[in-house]
């Protein structure tokens, strides 16, 4: 018998905007708990919501980003049930009009419908310690988009191509870390089995808490096989909530899922229907950060490699930083390469990110931009490179500091090169011979004697000249 | 003799002339605070109106509340001061945050006497739910008649001269209906004409902040203070603030509709004579007064409509209090073990049945046939109302169709006279209109109010119409224990 997997995605990005979404209160990661709290994310009575502008344009410019239709008037709604992350009993988030809705994006040539795209607020962080919970409402009210697709998926590849297209918006347009590991990217997934042909969709099931984009296919691909078992055994499959298990690879029941709660949804009436303006939406659109796609092709169209471009876009502050180190008018090519090669090396070494690496782009691009044109040698390059880890200083303070400017001066090269060819007659005498590695001996005396600062293919030029005149 | 009987502008002048100082008027209002046998109160804020006292500064004569007592009902929150909504549910609560209405007022330096009692939660129209019991009616000193609710501590310490001015709020009638019984001006403006922050919410589409005063002009002085709009309530309108006391004896429109309907449904012959008397006493100073018609089962709407809509939104707007942030907590083995013994506990049985009634209407299967139908009465209603005040500058009717009840009295809740004539002040919720109540006479010593609502943010024509009404009645000022 052929099976097929339904697979649908539910995900919640964690927007990373200045304010909470209706409240006031700074969003800041990494606090002390309960530090980040004003009344209304403690739903003390009488607090009420306001309505935080830049979620608003975050979620217009991701609706837009997912092809989606954008609703030009902005209803929040309740959804009430109660527990204990909960603050007021209820949740404001769009339930009857989402603000983005009937949209797709294209996973290798297949198109996956996105249903819709709602703005929301998130619960505070519970931890559960032996017989008592903590409450922290450092995480309460911070603005949430919900992502809701069609079940167009059919294996765990698509549905983490789709998560890691979806990651990829998201970061690249600012609005979220986009990080499954710490929650600010979150997905749950619903998934069923039926026969290839069939429309009969065997019991739903979810998975939850997935926390990272692997684990996404890895929890997927279990599952269908998992299904598919019990059906051959002729076992039930039960519909069910479940997590993935890490260490042994599979999902583990959580609950039954009974009949769905009753949220007792109305409109909420502190916000009153809000009508966007055209202006307001197209310049949300038009303002937008660009997007992985559209850097792309940018990276094309200035003569990188395919292969370079794609792991440029990658990772939106790779990508960024590529873009401030080019200002300078370095090579592209050059600056891939440090970016891929050394600082890539120093990142992983110590466990950090390009954001917090102490070389800025600037910098970075003005000392490319110096080895390209010969103001020092590679090698020299390098060293600068190791000084500039220090402090982040300019490379051209420290050439002048460092007394590392590349001698260029033919006349106080020439000097040198007499001065050693007639220490050195028997060199003479092999390049007459017509052995080469005469001349490279010489540079390298030339380097020692200079400290490595004469000018490579100058003192080469120059050390030929000087012997065929002998 | 004391002070406290007189307006707000009497007093004002007497300060202005030194005739009375600050303190002496915060004296005499915690004296009798103290010794008030209505029921008045939460709390008396003594110690924090003497520190008011201590940094009012010099006189202002441009600030009319420079020095005036007030009190203010205990569902607004006030900063450092106890804030229980008279429930359990609520007890030890003490607020970190002030309402935007309290704080206008003691930046103002307005001084606060007392947080007011009030039905549950502003849950009730009769004065007799909170926690503390009845509040009672100051025109009747043997007790037996309600001054009604759910604003009852406020309009009881107005209408008893305790303060010259009280702060109240209004979801159904709950600052117009006590005037009416209280003999006091009652009035709400237009929903969004001053914000709602801090006001603990029972159904925040219709809940309006409103207040309490013993005649038109104090009430348009309020006004001038507490609208505008407030960053802190989105629903807070940008509307431009009109300028109500200066503008108040302004001509203003002269077109007066009474809906025929209302008025029939009244079986009170002394209320209806009485009324029929200032509808000719308007004609006779200019006013074009017309019975107009308003669709009886829209009227007999009203009341379940709002009982839906009202409760609905009430169990949502209440569901913050679970026993774990705030207020009462009642231990239990889970914390769905303490939600539900905290609010077993914290809240009445009458609070409980309109929680499952609000439930209920917005159960999946109920929503349709309940919650939504409600609604679209309710819209229905407005419009109707709205087509009636296209052609009129205020709708003008008896605001109740009795005077202050028994406690033991219990009406008829599918006569006319309940559903349409108790009821309809409700409408200026539903259509979040401006909408005042004013004496307009008594019936065996206990006043009467008439009711005028207008269209939206028309506040300064109401203010004109009233001011108009209350010369012909020549019933301002009224107060029990300042009569002398």
């Amino acid at each position: 018998m052929n099976f097929e997997a339904v697979i649908g995605l539910e995900l919640h990005v964690q927007m990373k905007t200045k304010s909470k979404m209706f409240s006031s209160t700074p969003v800041s990661f990494g606090e002390k708990p309960n530090t980040m709290v004003k009344v209304y994310d403690m739903a003390f009575p009488g607090s009420m919501p306001i309505v935080n502008k830049q979620a608003v344009i975050n979620a217009i410019r991701v609706s837009n980003a997912l092809h989606m239709t954008i609703d030009d008037t902005l209803c929040f709604d309740r959804k009430n049930y109660f527990y204990s992350d909960l603050a007021k009993g209820f949740q404001i988030t769009q339930h009857e009009r989402p603000i983005g809705s009937n949209g797709y994006l294209d996973i290798d040539n297949k198109r996956i419908r996105l249903e819709r795209l709602h703005i929301e607020e998130d619960t505070c962080k519970q931890i559960h310690l032996g017989d008592y919970s903590l409450l922290d409402y450092n995480r309460s009210g911070i603005p949430l988009l919900e992502i809701v697709t069609l079940p167009d998926m059919r294996n765990g590849k698509e549905a983490m191509k789709l998560v890691e297209k979806i990651r990829s918006i998201v970061t690249f347009l600012d609005v979220s870390d986009g990080k499954m590991e710490e929650g600010s990217l979150r997905c749950d997934v619903n998934i069923s089995i039926r026969e290839v042909g069939s429309d009969r969709l065997g019991p739903k099931v979810e998975i939850k808490n997935l926390n990272s984009i692997s684990n996404v296919q890895k929890a997927i691909d279990y599952e269908i096989e998992r299904q598919k078992q019990l059906f051959l055994e002729g076992k039930n499959i039960v519909q069910d909530t479940r997590r993935f298990d890490e260490k042994n690879k599979k999902t583990v029941a959580m609950r039954f899922k009974t009949d769905s709660i009753d949220y007792k949804y109305f409109r909420e009436p502190n916000i009153p229907p809000i009508k966007l303006s055209k202006e307001f939406i197209q310049n949300a659109i038009e303002t937008s950060p660009e997007l992985a796609e559209a850097k792309y092709e940018r990276y094309l169209a200035m003569g990188l490699s395919k292969y370079d471009a794609s792991l440029l876009v990658q990772d939106k502050d790779v990508s960024n930083y590529f873009d401030e180190a080019i200002e300078t008018k370095a090579s592209n090519k050059l600056l891939v390469n440090w970016i891929f090669g050394d600082i890539h090396a120093i990142l992983n070494k110590e466990n950090i990110s390009i954001k917090q690496f102490i070389v800025s782009p600037k910098h970075l691009g003005e000392l490319v931009l110096m080895i390209e044109n010969g103001i020092v040698s590679n090698k020299q390059g390098r060293e600068i490179f190791m000084e500039m880890l220090k402090n982040n200083d300019s490379p051209k303070e420290l050439i002048k500091s460092m007394g590392r400017e590349m001698i260029s001066d033919e006349n106080v090269i020439k000097e040198m090169v007499i001065e050693t060819i007639n220490n050195n007659p028997q060199s003479v005498i092999d390049y007459k011979k017509g052995k080469d590695r005469a001349v490279a001996y010489l540079v390298g005396q030339i380097m020692k004697k200079s400290q490595g600062r004469a000018n490579p293919s100058l003192t080469n030029k120059l050390i030929q000249e000087e012997l065929r005149r002998r | 003799m004391g002070y406290l009987h007189l307006s707000i502008t009497e007093l004002h002048n007497l300060l202005k002339e030194g005739t009375v100082t600050p303190k002496q008027l915060v004296d005499e209002a915690i004296a009798k605070a103290k010794a008030d046998n209505n029921n008045c109160f939460e709390y008396i804020m003594e110690k924090e109106a003497y520190e008011f006292v201590d940094k009012l500064g010099d006189f202002d004569d441009s600030n009319p509340l420079w020095g005036i007592p007030f009190a203010i009902k205990d569902n607004y929150s006030t900063k450092d001061v106890p804030t229980c909504a008279s429930s359990n549910i609520l007890e030890g609560y003490v607020p970190v945050f002030s309402s935007t209405v309290y704080q206008r007022l003691i930046d103002r330096k307005a001084i606060p006497i007392g947080k007011t009692t009030l039905d549950e939660l502003a849950m009730g129209g009769t004065g007799t739910s909170g926690h503390k019991g009845k509040t009672y009616n100051p025109w009747d000193e043997t007790h037996k008649h309600q001054i009604g609710g759910s604003s009852c501590g406020s309009a009881s310490c107005v209408a008893a001269s305790i303060v010259p001015f009280s702060i109240g709020s209004d979801t159904g009638d709950s600052v117009r209906k006590p005037a009416s019984y209280g003999g006091l001006v009652g009035m709400k403006p237009t929903w969004g004409r001053i914000s709602r922050y801090g006001l603990l919410p029972f159904a925040a589409s219709l809940d309006h902040v409103g207040f309490f005063t013993r005649n038109v002009e104090d009430s348009a002085i309020l006004l001038d203070v507490l609208a505008g709009r407030d960053g802190k309530d989105f629903s807070s309108s940008f509307e431009p603030v009109d300028k109500y006391e200066e503008d108040l004896l302004k001509p203003r429109g002269k077109r007066i509709a009474v809906i025929k309907e209302i008025f029939d449904s009244i079986t009170n012959e002394e209320i209806k004579k009485t009324f029929i008397n200032t509808l000719n006493s308007l004609k006779n100073a200019g006013f074009t007064v017309d019975f107009v018609n308003f669709d009886v089962k829209l009227l007999r709407a009203v009341y379940p409509s709002y009982i839906v809509i009202s409760c609905a939104e009430a169990t949502s707007n209440n569901a913050n209090l679970d026993g774990i942030k705030f207020g009462l907590r009642e231990s239990g083995e889970t914390y769905q073990d303490v939600t539900k013994n905290t609010r077993t506990k914290g809240f009445s049985e009458l609070i409980k049945r309109r929680f499952v009634i609000g439930s209920f209407s917005l159960l999946r299967e109920n929503q349709d046939v309940l919650f939504r139908r409600a609604q679209k009465a309710r819209r229905l209603i407005v419009e109707e109302t709205n087509r009636i005040l296209k052609d009129y500058d205020a709708i003008y009717c008896p605001a109740s169709p009795t005077t202050a009840p028994l406690f033991e009295k219990h009406a008829d809740k599918l006569s006319n006279e309940y559903l349409i004539a108790d009821n309809w002040l409700t409408i200026a919720n539903f259509g979040g209109l401006p909408s005042i109540t004013l004496p307009i006479g008594f019936s065996d010593g206990l006043p009467f109010g008439g009711n005028l609502t207008s269209s939206p943010f028309k506040e300064k024509d109401l203010f004109a119409i009233a001011s108009c009404l209350e010369d012909i009645t020549g019933l301002k000022n009224l107060s029990k224990k300042g009569e002398e």
